[in-house]
């Protein structure tokens, strides 16, 4: 027994399993280049989320801060005098939001005045977002970029508290070892991620009581049902059978289907595990793309915001190549 | 009643938990999930928190969808007048007949196959209506009398695939509209 434990120490694949085991669930060191070149690309994120202009003149539904404030002052057809130089300026609510957005995302992205510029956006992002979701119908395509905000603007804010109290009773704070505010940043923006993850997950267990995997083969209906919407959408004749092909397969194949389709679920629900190590948050990451470039076919739904935060916050490619490129020298 | 020395390790596991970092994205998770328990008027949305109910009960049903006609009956394009997808518009569908049914004192069904066929027409007449007075203030005007029709998917019994679709509602074009131009829709 003991002579296959040493045999098993010394496999070729043991130091991966090492690597991959070492882990603590807790934030961890990052550098300053790394974190900012994450919040630059946020930041373009972020900035492609504000509509240019609102269509909608009411709220009829209401959704989330709307129930409670009245949003439709953001109403593209609400113009608001502005003087500027002497000459009358008329500008809309989402122009200002946008102008206020674009400056603060620049603060952002430099790492100047978090603690003033990150609830600016946050908040705007909110507005904007409830109003364009007080409109009858749900749109989750920015949902996590918002969360990413929130959770950021927490950190932020929290640490931002934590100084001034400290200043205020002589005892400075200090970030544990190696620590920075940064590596709850990121910690926390992947954290975001991977709860919005395992509450897509979650719920499907919840709803169905677990009968999601075994009646996951029906999905094929929604595949269907998908199409249709997409060709009433424009009339568009060429998304016509594209997904049908899917469709048709999962309900012959209904055991594939089910080994496929629950393997989503399972990633989702385990996604969590990203805020284990870098190690796998590149791993859960990468499933998550692939998760859905899948959808992306098979569906034809488009998360494209929610595969950028994961790019950038979980994959982080900079520091993966960082560290190849560290490692090729050092040989 | 547990022991007191398991007491006493669930009370500093629980401790444990609380301090450790991860503890708001377990409270973050948990509060989205059961959002809709929590605060039921919200429906498990509250932006940017949300239950994500997509796709989350696949079974064997009749799944509905809805698009626009032109009064003639043939296929219109939603997004070209209106901005909105047929999905929006099947969602419009839904938070129009929670409307209903919160009016009227009934209990509200996802499906829409619970309402008769008056009262989907009168729910699909107000959609018309809020899809007209959008399309009208985006500048993109319907070109005529518009209609909505209700496509049914199901697995018929030989286990194939079927669809079924009925126009339910109508709207006329005010006379105002006929001097608009319409915008171009894909062929």
């Amino acid at each position: 027994m003991s002579a296959l434990t040493e045999i098993a120490k010394r496999a070729w694949y043991m130091p991966w399993v090492k690597r991959l085991c070492a882990g603590t669930f807790r934030p961890a060191p990052v550098a300053s280049w790394e974190v900012l070149i994450m919040r630059v690309l946020f930041a373009c994120v972020v900035w492609q989320t504000f509509p240019e202009n609102f269509a909608y003149a009411e709220q009829k539904y209401p959704n989330g801060i709307a129930r409670i404030f009245d949003l439709t002052w953001l109403w593209s057809g609400h113009e608001y005098s502005f003087s500027w130089m002497g000459i009358e300026n008329p500008v809309t609510a989402t122009q200002i939001i946008r102008l206020v957005v674009a400056i603060s995302l620049l603060f952002y992205a430099a790492g100047f005045l978090l603690p003033i510029a990150l609830p600016l956006i946050t908040a705007a992002s909110i507005i904007v977002r409830t109003y364009y979701n007080s409109q009858g119908s749900i749109h989750h395509g920015c949902q996590m970029v918002t969360t990413i905000l929130v959770f950021q603007t927490v950190v932020v804010m929290w640490f931002a508290g934590r100084r001034l109290y400290g200043r205020a009773v002589a005892k400075p704070f200090r970030f544990p070892e190696g620590l920075s505010q940064w590596s709850y940043f990121l910690y926390y923006s992947q954290g975001a991620i991977a709860g919005c993850y395992v509450i897509a997950g979650l719920t499907k267990i919840v709803r169905t009581g677990g009968s999601w995997f075994w009646n996951s083969p029906y999905m094929a209906l929604e595949v269907i049902k998908t199409e249709k919407q997409e060709f009433y959408s424009t009339l568009d004749h060429s998304v016509l059978g594209t997904q049908a092909v899917y469709a048709e397969w999962m309900l012959n194949n209904p055991n594939l289907a089910r080994l496929l389709l629950s393997g989503g679920v399972i990633l989702e629900l385990f996604a969590i595990i990203a805020l284990f190590s870098r190690n796998t948050a590149l791993m859960i990451g990468a499933g998550m793309i692939l998760f859905h470039r899948s959808v992306d076919i098979v569906m034809n739904l488009h998360f494209r915001f929610n595969e950028y935060s994961v790019w950038i916050f979980c994959i982080n490619l900079p520091f993966w190549a960082a560290l190849a490129m560290r490692q090729a020298r050092g040989k | 009643m547990l022991p007191t020395h398991w007491r006493e390790r669930g009370l500093q596991i629980l401790i444990k938990l609380v301090k450790h970092p991860i503890f708001p994205v377990i409270v973050f998770t948990i509060l989205s999930t059961f959002l809709y328990k929590i605060d039921p008027g919200s429906k498990g949305e509250f932006y940017p928190f949300s239950n994500y109910p997509m796709y989350a009960n696949p079974r064997e049903r009749d799944l509905e969808y809805f698009f626009l006609e032109h009064g003639d009956g043939t296929p219109l394009a939603s997004f070209a007048y209106t901005g909105y997808t047929a999905s929006r518009v099947k969602k419009l569908m839904r938070s129009e007949s929670m409307a209903y049914a919160k009016a009227n004192g009934l209990k509200w069904n996802k499906k829409s196959s619970w309402l008769t066929d008056e009262v989907q027409a009168e729910i699909g007449t107000t959609v018309l209506a809020h899809l007209r007075k959008r399309s009208q203030d985006r500048a993109t005007p319907f070109p005529g009398d518009i209609a909505l029709a209700r496509g049914i998917i199901f697995v018929s019994e030989d286990g194939m695939l079927e669809e079924s679709a009925a126009t339910i509602a109508r709207n006329a074009a005010p006379l105002t509209n006929e001097s608009n131009p319409a915008p171009a829709e894909n062929p």
